[in-house]
């Protein structure tokens, strides 16, 4: 019989709690058995600024879904979003060891090592190391162990945030008396479940677009080659139409996803909308040029912030983006904003349908970052392919025996 | 599977400077009501199972003694029939009728339902008898061996009625109604004149033993002589042998009285006693009132002429 754990995925977002129960049977089988989400509160950009009222929160968003699945969570899988996570790309060399210039699980776990060797400040911690590809004497190369060569390189992006962000959210998950088993960022989380492995390895964009900020990852011939947040989102959105239109945040809101555009075109001029529709009181007519004006000024600062990283690191080349860029979170909704994506970072770009294999409820933009997260749950981040060390008797005995 | 297989190359970071070295103690955690109401609600779960695991090996415990407790009872109780015989057997002349009547034992009692120890001291508040066993011989009889005082003299009394009545000493001083003796057994027991305490009272018979020795003595040697005795007077013998002129007198068809000492040697004052006799009879039998054996070194004989002579 085999051991099932019950794993939370647990996103704090700047607008929405995510809490998904995924039930881990053995080591390949996953049943989503409860979600819950709430507004958030003490949460503003993707970072705690209140811890009580944060905690109410996620705390009120775990107990409905352990309430609803009728079990109680084992551990957690945590996301991590919010301005102050950084990347930087380092790369770790070292000369072959052996006379015959073969390269060993030594060399390989020696240069996996030197990459990540780099100090950060003591505010700072790291959340991912992730790895990209080796090169044995500057030839690329995905699995180096056993090649010929003189000098083993290999790269990592890693990702570090700002360490009393970090640890407010663990303290704000130990406060149910549950541990945070691993986490992951936000956009890393997203593109595990929205991408094809052929789409990773032409190159993809994934953005997801939340309330209070955008994350980002980059995948180049299947690796991860950059992350980023903006820090800007829907929030801001609905708070540029709030003020612009002089009407509530609740209307602003329900006004964007109801009239709302991302790009703004010459018929707009011609055309007006009602605030309500319903003609009560209040309920007026705005030009729709004036709506898509101001969306359109926040939906290409995101993908401006974007474009100026990916130039910055000399990734945005089409040809190795084939998949073009593929948006997801709540904000993704927005009509037309993958033209505006289009239009902006001059790649192809759609709005993610979310994963096939989960239920219709679960396969919108909201819940793609919890559904990874329950990914990574059941695959780990540990790339087994390109693990250097070796696994069974036999193998390991030869590693030792070098043969 | 929800996603598409593990990112190329791994994403997780361990070692130095990880997130995971912040995980700090529990202290650090931020409570919220919620959590709060879940951990009480984890004890209460917690205690519930605590009080459920004790009552389940409370249980089994008990279910073990009782199992235990149980078979030992099968071991030791034989199946409980009703008494059908009892085998009554004892050492005087106790009669069946007073078994009877000394036990309560009703029809169709079963074996277990009689109490052994009940029954034995029922027996034994009879001062006739000395000691009584009770006995369950399975599977339906029950055996009673009593062993009876032997009567030394015969003691008249008068009852409230003011009817006298005849009572029986046994060697050990204990004084009995004496049931299912033969009226000849009875006939021959002298009887006995009891020593009054200073308060006046007659009871108990200290040192009885010793009267007994001297009339199993006589009864065994002199067996004629034996049955010409008539009482044996206590009047000046409390019984205490330490103290000074502790004698035992014996009235009998043939001399009034005849005095022993209760300290001295008995056979030699019977020898005594044989030679005054014999002496007598050669003498034409006078008419003796008194012998007196008690004296050291000789005995002093009272003719009822007055005349006293010494043996």
């Amino acid at each position: 019989m085999s051991q099932s754990r019950v794993v939370g995925a647990v996103e704090i977002g700047t607008s929405k709690v995510t809490v998904l129960l995924g039930e881990i049977i053995g080591d390949s089988g996953l049943n989503i058995i409860g979600h819950s989400s709430c507004f958030s509160k003490g949460i503003k950009k993707g970072v705690i600024t209140d811890l009580n009222a944060a905690s109410d929160c996620v705390h009120a968003a775990i107990l409905t879904a352990e309430k609803n699945a009728n079990t109680r969570i084992d551990e957690v899988y945590l996301a991590q979003t919010g301005s102050h996570l950084q990347g930087n790309f380092n790369v770790g060399t070292t000369n072959v060891g052996a006379s015959d210039s073969v390269v060993s699980a030594a060399d390989i776990e020696q240069a996996k090592e030197d990459a990540k060797r780099r100090k950060l400040m003591d505010s700072r911690t790291y959340i991912h190391h992730i790895q990209n590809p080796f090169s044995v004497d500057g030839q690329q190369v995905d699995h180096p162990l056993s090649k010929e060569g003189e000098r083993l390189q290999v790269g990592y992006w890693s990702v570090h945030g700002d360490s009393q962000i970090v640890s407010d959210s663990l303290r704000v998950i130990r406060g149910i008396d549950l541990d945070v088993s691993d986490m992951i960022i936000s956009s890393i989380a997203s593109g595990a479940v929205l991408l094809e492995e052929s789409e990773k390895d032409n190159g993809a964009l994934v953005v997801d677009i939340g309330g209070g900020t955008t994350d980002f990852v980059l995948y180049r011939k299947g690796y991860i080659v950059l992350t980023g947040v903006v820090p800007v989102g829907g929030d801001h959105i609905t708070n540029d139409l709030s003020i612009g239109l002089r009407v509530g945040r609740k209307s602003a809101e329900e006004f964007k996803l109801k009239n709302g555009r991302a790009y703004y075109q010459s018929e707009d001029r011609d055309e007006k909308v009602w605030l309500f529709g319903d003609l009560t009181i209040g309920d007026r007519e705005y030009p729709l040029a004036a709506i898509t004006k101001i969306i359109e000024a926040r939906v290409s600062e995101i993908f401006d912030i974007i474009k100026e990283q990916l130039v910055e690191a000399e990734l945005l080349v089409p040809a190795d983006i084939a998949s073009g860029v593929v948006l997801t979170g709540g904000t993704s909704r927005l009509a037309g904003i993958d033209e505006a994506a289009r239009r902006s970072l001059g790649l192809e770009a759609r709005q993610s349908e979310g994963p096939q294999d989960v239920a219709l409820e679960l396969r919108v933009p909201e819940y793609s970052t919890a559904l990874g997260l329950l990914h990574y749950a059941l695959t780990g981040q540990e790339d087994k392919q390109q693990s250097a060390k070796p696994t069974g008797i036999f193998r390991r005995l030869s590693s030792i025996l070098n043969i | 599977m929800i996603g598409n297989g593990t990112e190329k190359g791994g994403t997780s970071a361990n070692g130095e400077q990880s997130w995971r070295e912040l995980a700090g103690p529990r202290r650090s955690r931020v409570n919220s009501p919620q959590a709060r109401k879940r951990r009480q609600a984890r004890w209460f779960k917690f205690l519930g199972m605590l009080a459920l695991a004790a009552v389940v090996v409370g249980a089994i415990v008990w279910a073990g003694w009782a199992l235990k407790n149980k078979e030992e009872q099968i071991q030791i109780t034989p199946p409980s029939k009703p008494i059908e015989r009892i085998l009554f057997d004892t050492d005087g002349v106790l009669p069946d009728a007073w078994l009877s009547a000394t036990v309560d034992l009703r029809a169709g009692m079963s074996m277990m339902e009689a109490d052994i120890h009940a029954l034995k001291k029922a027996l034994e508040s009879d001062a006739q008898v000395k000691a009584a066993s009770v006995e369950r011989v399975f599977p339906s009889d029950l055996r009673i061996v009593v062993s009876e005082r032997q009567p030394a003299l015969r003691l008249a009394v008068a009852g409230a009625d003011g009817r006298r009545r005849q009572r029986i000493v046994a060697r050990d001083g204990m004084v009995y109604d004496g049931i299912g003796y033969p009226k000849a057994t009875l006939k021959n027991l002298p009887f006995v004149q009891p020593y009054q305490h200073v308060d006046g009272s007659f009871f108990p018979l200290r040192g009885i033993e010793r009267v007994a020795d001297l009339l199993e003595l006589v009864r065994r040697n002199e067996p004629k002589l034996f049955r010409t005795w008539q009482v044996v007077s206590l009047q000046h013998y409390s019984g205490d042998l330490e103290l000074p002129g502790q004698v035992i007198e014996v009235r009998s068809t043939i001399v009034p009285r005849i005095i022993f000492s209760a300290s001295a040697d008995y056979a030699r004052q019977l020898d005594r006693l044989a030679y005054i006799l014999e002496y007598v009879k050669n003498q034409g039998n006078p008419s003796i009132e008194r012998i007196d054996l008690s004296l050291l070194g000789s005995a002093a004989v009272q003719f009822s002429s007055g005349r006293v002579g010494t043996f």
